[in-house]
């Protein structure tokens, strides 16, 4: 046991400072999605007689041009349950900083701008930098790396600690907490309540934000290997991104070659990111146990055929499942609120840890 | 394994609402993970409350 008494105690140390800071800075970012909506708030798409007909794609885009004078497209998502199609556009086809992002009704093409909107106020600036510190430390990639391996390490942190828990209980009811002892005591028997109950749930938190923190770095693998694979045959020619093939071409092209799954972001010709001759389309299953996995399709930015629909690699395809598991932001208001408690318990935990570690140096 | 016997309930229970709210699309799913996922806050509020209720009382 006493193999496992250190290893809980400098795992714990070695992680408790950042654990804290992801905990806390994951908190508010469990409802990014609510507070968001708070400091922009989206412009609905206004009422109209069920069954008005949805303008052509390519007039949508050409309305998004026409607004954004000087930019070209960098990609195209179409509204979930929404007539609404949401468009990136940038002064280069290279993604930046210095892109916008337009909302445009499509049966009328009217761009749903959002008035009185705090946007880039102090609010969503502090937003930015929670996420920034939470998914990279503010250190981009290797900011990343350490994040996956202090992820690896909360869970030795707490599997050794479940391991301690069993001869700590042994002459013990379960739940019971010592508050007539010492105060060192109480600390220890609610740290060891609240391990034990948020035991599953913190294991999954890690395990997936191990993954989630090196999820630009296996992009950028499966972009650097697989996807540039797939198009060395373009290899040669103009490294200028071009676009010839109509967007309502591509996606009924990609539907048709990807069939059971719906088309869910389609990424612009581009030198930084995939390919220059190329769209790169996502697409998402369309069952319940297909809706979280992805297919990446390349699609001959000029003829339009498709280059490519080959599967993900499984590093891609366990992030995918990762991404909902650690966010927690797929079943509804209830469950980021079943989040965010389990997230403070978890903080009840760290502190607790903390505190008897400066209890018992002192 | 009666030192075991809670923790491996609430760790199924949690990992069940995980994998039923992922699955599951709303409606009786949800309500189901929701349960499931409240289950460990439940248990950790029931040992919790009568000690802050004892702790009052010490102190009134």
């Amino acid at each position: 046991m006493r193999f496992w008494f250190l290893l809980h105690k400098w795992t714990g140390i070695a992680v408790t400072a950042l654990a804290l800071v992801l905990c806390l800075t994951g908190l508010p970012l469990i409802f990014h999605d609510e507070i968001d909506g708070w400091l922009d708030p989206p412009v609905p798409p206004r009422a109209l007689p069920a069954g008005t007909p949805e303008m052509p794609i390519d007039d949508l885009l050409a309305l998004a041009l026409g607004a954004s004078p000087g930019d070209v497209i960098r990609w195209v998502t179409p509204g979930e349950g929404e007539p609404v199609l949401h468009v990136g556009l940038g002064p280069t086809p290279e993604p930046g900083p210095d892109g916008r992002y337009l909302r445009l009704d499509t049966r009328t093409g009217e761009v749903l701008a959002t008035p009185g909107g705090k946007a880039d106020g102090p609010l969503e600036q502090a937003m930015d930098v929670i996420h920034d510190l939470h998914t990279e430390l503010l250190l981009d990639t290797p900011g990343e790396i350490v994040l996956a391996v202090i992820g690896v390490v909360f869970v030795v942190a707490t599997v050794s600690g479940a391991v301690l828990y069993a001869p700590f209980m042994r002459r013990r009811q379960f739940g019971e907490v010592r508050a007539g002892r010492s105060r060192r005591t109480l600390w220890l028997d609610l740290h060891n309540l609240a391990g034990i109950v948020t035991l599953a749930w913190v294991v999954v938190i890690g395990v997936t934000g191990a993954f989630n923190a090196l999820s630009q770095i296996m992009l950028a693998r499966w972009a650097g290997t697989d996807v540039r694979a797939q198009t060395a045959a373009y290899r040669m020619r103009d490294a200028a991104p071009v676009t010839g093939a109509a967007l309502r071409d591509v996606i009924a092209t990609v539907e048709h070659a990807v069939p059971a799954t719906r088309v869910r972001l389609v990424v612009y010709p581009n030198r930084r990111w995939v390919s220059p001759h190329h769209f790169l389309v996502w697409t998402w299953g369309a069952t319940p146990l297909t809706a979280r996995l992805r297919t990446a399709v390349l699609v001959d930015a000029v003829t339009g055929a498709v280059t490519s629909a080959a599967p993900l690699p499984w590093y891609l395809q366990v992030l995918d499942v990762a991404r909902p598991l650690h966010f927690g932001d797929y079943g509804g208001l209830p469950l980021k609120i079943l989040w965010a408690l389990l997230d403070i318990a978890t903080i009840a935990v760290l502190g607790s840890g903390l505190y008897l570690w400066l209890a018992r140096r002192g | 394994m009666s030192v075991w016997g809670w923790p491996l309930a609430i760790a199924a229970s949690t990992l069940a609402g995980l994998v039923m709210a992922l699955l599951g699309q709303g409606g009786p799913w949800w309500w189901c993970a929701w349960a499931a996922l409240g289950l460990p806050l439940a248990v950790l509020a029931a040992c919790l409350i009568p000690l802050f209720r004892r702790r009052r009382v010490g102190q009134s």
